[in-house]
């Protein structure tokens, strides 16, 4: 049995930062109508939290890319309709796959300096209540009581933030 | 991603269960998970972001958002107290605006209004890409691995922007020194723009100094790169070669026993080679490595030279030395170093 929130982490560090040059990618692909890059990627999210190992991978964007490619593919097949122009881009996709794209490798450190960017941005309440659940472990409704809303209007600011 | 309705719901979902589910919430989740695989890929993903933001727990020992500034800014770097393992992740940034002024905007607007979503700021996916900047403080070094598989050392007080696409390699040395080793691409000409003056290579492994108070200089370890002027034609420059950009962009080179390329580079062991060196020099070397500054009583001192390899972050060692060829004493003064002639 997969370790769900051992597979999160993996995805944190090894995806989420690809993430905007994976839907780029994709976005170059012809899709077929009803089918855009988010619900591609929320496929692919599925397949590789649903993967009994993650070891193997050594180029998570490439690897993710083909995951997207086969989830393409699938939909291609089962839509009845099929666009040629579909089947044709179907081939390129490999090339395009392994087009450079303005990547540079940036240590762990470079990830942190962005994600407290990011926190120092934060207007209020999220910030403080982002800082509470996540750096001190507060519980929700004690975070509740310490900004004054209730434990659901917590979450709400919560959910958002993350968002 | 972001105003996606199923995004926005798995969201919704993973601080619920962050907050603890009843059996019949957990029901409810679980029929909606099954209920479409996008549902489960993007609670994955929630999950993944949740993960991410924990991270912000490196922060512990500064707890205030607010004294962040200089580390999440552009020019400071006070270290985080997570890891520092070798380069792994390749990452591609969004655009980061000006920390203190989005701050202070944010703090104008009370309320959702003021919403920076963290998965949009981190991992936005409409904005361009944007460059990375590295750099390190006095006495620190750094070893950096790009994207496309070339190497850069960064030596003390140093800093560098990386601006990469698919037509270009280009590194922006800002001040510093850093230690090149390119790995091939026919296509993409990797190019070291510093104040004067380019540097191109294809694959070749060179050091680029700028450095307040010297003349800028390329040294060429292996291969052959092409140093532009800004202001003169180029130039190829082979191995074993150093060039110094002297006034307005005069290019003087020598070529470099292996010896002298050794000494040369000898930084990348945290090691600071003078030959012949006036104490001036090698005192305003020293400086470049760490805060404390030696002080020499006699100015005629200053004008004798020293020969050897010393480390670059013990300038007490270094007085010492001094001290013995030239009938001084080395003794703490206050932040620095006096360097007293003895009579």
């Amino acid at each position: 049995m997969v370790d769900e929130d051992e597979r999160a982490i993996w995805l944190a560090r090894h995806v989420l930062p690809h993430e905007a040059s994976i839907a780029r990618a994709i976005r170059r692909w012809r899709l077929p109508d009803g089918l855009d890059a988010e619900d591609i990627i929320q496929e692919c999210y599925a397949k590789l939290a649903a993967l009994p190992s993650v070891a193997h991978i050594a180029a998570p964007r490439v690897y993710f890319l083909q995951v997207a490619r086969s989830v393409l593919l699938m939909h291609v097949r089962r839509a009845r309709l099929v666009s040629i122009d579909v089947i044709a881009d179907l081939d390129d996709l490999a090339i395009s796959d392994d087009a450079p794209s303005p990547e540079v490798r940036a240590s762990d450190r470079e990830q942190l300096r962005v994600l407290a960017r990011a926190v120092v941005r934060l207007g209020e309440p999220h910030r403080t209540i982002f800082m509470l659940r996540m750096l001190h472990d507060l519980p929700h409704r004690a975070i509740g009581e310490q900004v004054g809303m209730s434990e659901n209007a917590v979450q709400k600011v919560l959910a958002r933030t993350l968002q | 991603m972001n105003e996606n309705s199923i995004s926005q719901a798995a969201f919704d979902w993973l601080v619920r269960v962050d907050g603890g589910l009843s059996p019949a919430e957990q029901a409810e989740l679980q029929a909606w998970l099954d209920a479409d695989p996008r549902h489960y890929g993007a609670y994955i993903r929630a999950k993944a972001v949740f993960a991410q933001g924990r991270r912000i727990k490196a922060f512990a020992h500064s707890p205030d958002p607010d004294s962040w500034s200089a580390y999440a800014g552009s020019d400071g770097d006070a270290a985080p107290v997570e890891d520092d393992a070798a380069p792994e992740a390749v990452t591609q940034f969004a655009e980061m605006p000006a920390v203190s002024m989005a701050r202070r905007a944010a703090l104008g607007v009370v309320g959702s209004a003021a919403l920076v979503g963290l998965a949009v700021a981190m991992f936005g996916t409409s904005q361009p890409a944007q460059a990375l900047t590295f750099q390190t403080r006095r006495g620190e070094r750094r070893e950096i691995v790009l994207a496309d598989g070339s190497r850069v050392a960064l030596n003390t007080d140093s800093e560098m922007r990386v601006l990469f696409n698919d037509r270009w390699r280009v590194v922006q040395l800002l001040r510093g020194e850093a230690l090149c080793v390119v790995s091939s691409d026919r296509a993409r000409p990797f190019i070291v723009d510093a104040a004067g003056f380019k540097v191109r290579a294809e694959a070749a492994s060179f050091a680029v100094q700028a450095v307040q108070g010297a003349p800028p200089q390329v040294i060429v370890k292996q291969g052959a790169v092409d140093v532009i002027p800004d202001h003169s034609t180029s130039v190829t420059v082979a191995a074993n070669t150093k060039v110094t950009l002297v006034a307005d962009s005069n290019l003087s080179g020598a070529v470099l026993s292996p010896e002298e390329l050794d000494r040369e580079l000898l930084w990348r062991e945290g090691k600071i080679a003078f030959d012949d060196t006036p104490l001036r020099r090698a005192i305003a070397a020293f400086d470049r490595y760490g805060p404390v500054h030696i002080r020499v009583d006699d100015p005629a001192l200053l004008d004798q030279t020293v020969t050897g390899v010393f480390a670059s972050d013990d300038p007490m060692g270094f007085a010492r030395v001094v001290g013995e060829l030239f009938d001084a004493r080395a003794v703490p003064d206050g932040q620095g170093i006096a360097l007293r002639r003895s009579r």
